[in-house]
């Protein structure tokens, strides 16, 4: 059994973050680390220190809304709304940080987590022509001229006029 | 590639036409967003009882997806086989049982119409053929005004009703216009088809003498179905011709 009851997380630029096991366990990947005793020392991660520190502020207010999911504090609930405004609207006007957190939440297996950056990102996506597109998220056409009418024959039905 | 991964996890979020767009952007989108999975869960969701079967009943769940999803486009139709310069229209009008106006009108004479048509309407999409009246005749409103229109293909030699001695019998002093029609007669080949009508329109000048019309041009359309000359081509080939 482990014997403390936090776990101590190593960024990839080497920031240890201490953080108690009742809110890691969300991760599905650190769930199974210390169901199998394997977290008692700093768990190494390939996430940066930024992104780890907004996954544990996630987890650590996902737990804390889980735990008070019984009481009817009005005021806790509308704090915690308001943290999640706010963290949707930070999310979304930082690519770097949308895609960082979308992969550290795929690969620590936080489906909650996973799921909202996902829906965010397709809320990003949704209704834009593939050139709002390439705006927003700063990429670069590759196509040919030649290659991008032969894409839009085979794929521009959905928004031609 | 990072970006490969975010994408995958992304793009089930999206629904049909939203992937359709990110199928344009690059050609790593592109590689992603084709994934058939993708489309199979889409088509999954539009009609759930395709996936009861292991394949796709066209050749990619994309294609399933994509033909029923398409915007309605106007079928661009195959250009006519029939042309204005192989017909000729036989025109004669009677008043009572007297004949007022018998002509044989050249296609392209009908087609090209007089320039300056009065009511011609911008906003409406309408094909109309007219002609000139040389001399005008007039006629008196209060008696029956009739017409019959065959039409003559000089590419095969056969003939198909369109007016059948139909009155005129209602006058549009706003537009002056006094129209008649007659329901088509389609060849075999087109059981389906019924209820397009080809009307004739007699343009008057207001005569100032009531119940008396001079008339200065003749109209012809098919406005039921046919508002464009391909259109209208398209549906006298397949009148029933004898």
């Amino acid at each position: 059994m482990a014997t403390t009851s936090t776990v101590k997380l190593r960024s990839g630029d080497n920031e240890v973050f201490e953080v108690e096991k009742q809110v890691m366990i969300q991760s599905g990947t650190i769930r199974n680390m210390i169901e199998d005793d394997a977290a008692d020392g700093e768990i190494p991660l390939q996430i940066s220190s930024r992104n780890l520190a907004k996954v544990v502020e996630w987890c650590k207010c996902m737990q804390h809304r889980d735990r008070n999911n019984n009481n009817d504090n009005k005021e806790e609930e509308e704090e915690e709304e308001e943290w999640e405004k706010k963290f949707d609207e930070e999310v979304s006007e930082d690519k770097d940080l949308h895609f960082g957190l979308l992969l550290a939440a795929n690969y620590l297996e936080i489906p909650a987590l996973l799921h909202r950056l996902c829906q965010l990102a397709a809320d990003i996506v949704k209704g834009k022509t593939p050139e709002e597109i390439r705006r927003t998220f700063n990429i670069k056409k590759d196509f040919t001229p030649e290659e991008e009418e032969a894409v839009m024959d085979e794929h521009g039905w959905a928004f031609h006029d | 590639m990072a970006d490969e991964e975010v994408l995958k996890a992304v793009f089930p979020f999206l629904d049909g036409k939203d992937l359709a767009s990110c199928m344009v952007v690059s050609k790593q989108w592109r590689d992603i967003a084709r994934d058939d999975y993708l489309w199979k869960c889409l088509c999954a969701r539009r009609w759930p009882s395709f996936c009861k079967r292991p394949n796709p009943p066209t050749v990619t769940y994309y294609k399933l997806y994509q033909t029923f999803n398409k915007r309605q486009h106007r079928r661009t139709l195959l250009p006519p086989r029939l042309s204005f310069d192989d017909l000729e229209f036989f025109i004669d009008i009677w008043s009572e049982d007297k004949l007022i106006f018998s002509e044989v009108v050249a296609g392209p004479v009908l087609q090209n119409g007089m320039m300056a048509d009065l009511s011609c309407d911008l906003e409406v999409r309408e094909y109309k053929m007219t002609i000139p009246v040389e001399p005008r005749f007039t006629v008196t409103w209060s008696q029956t005004v009739s017409v019959s229109v065959l039409v003559v293909r000089k590419d095969s030699n056969r003939v198909a009703c369109i007016i059948n001695k139909s009155r005129f019998e209602y006058i549009d002093r706003t537009a002056r216009r006094a129209h008649a029609f007659e329901y088509l007669d389609f060849s075999p080949d087109h059981p389906f088809t019924s209820g397009i009508r080809g009307w004739i329109s007699l343009c008057f000048m207001e005569d100032g003498d009531e119940g008396v019309l001079d008339v200065f041009g003749i109209e012809m359309d098919f406005c039921d179905a046919a508002n464009s000359k391909e259109e209208v081509l398209w549906l006298l080939d397949m009148l029933d011709w004898k």
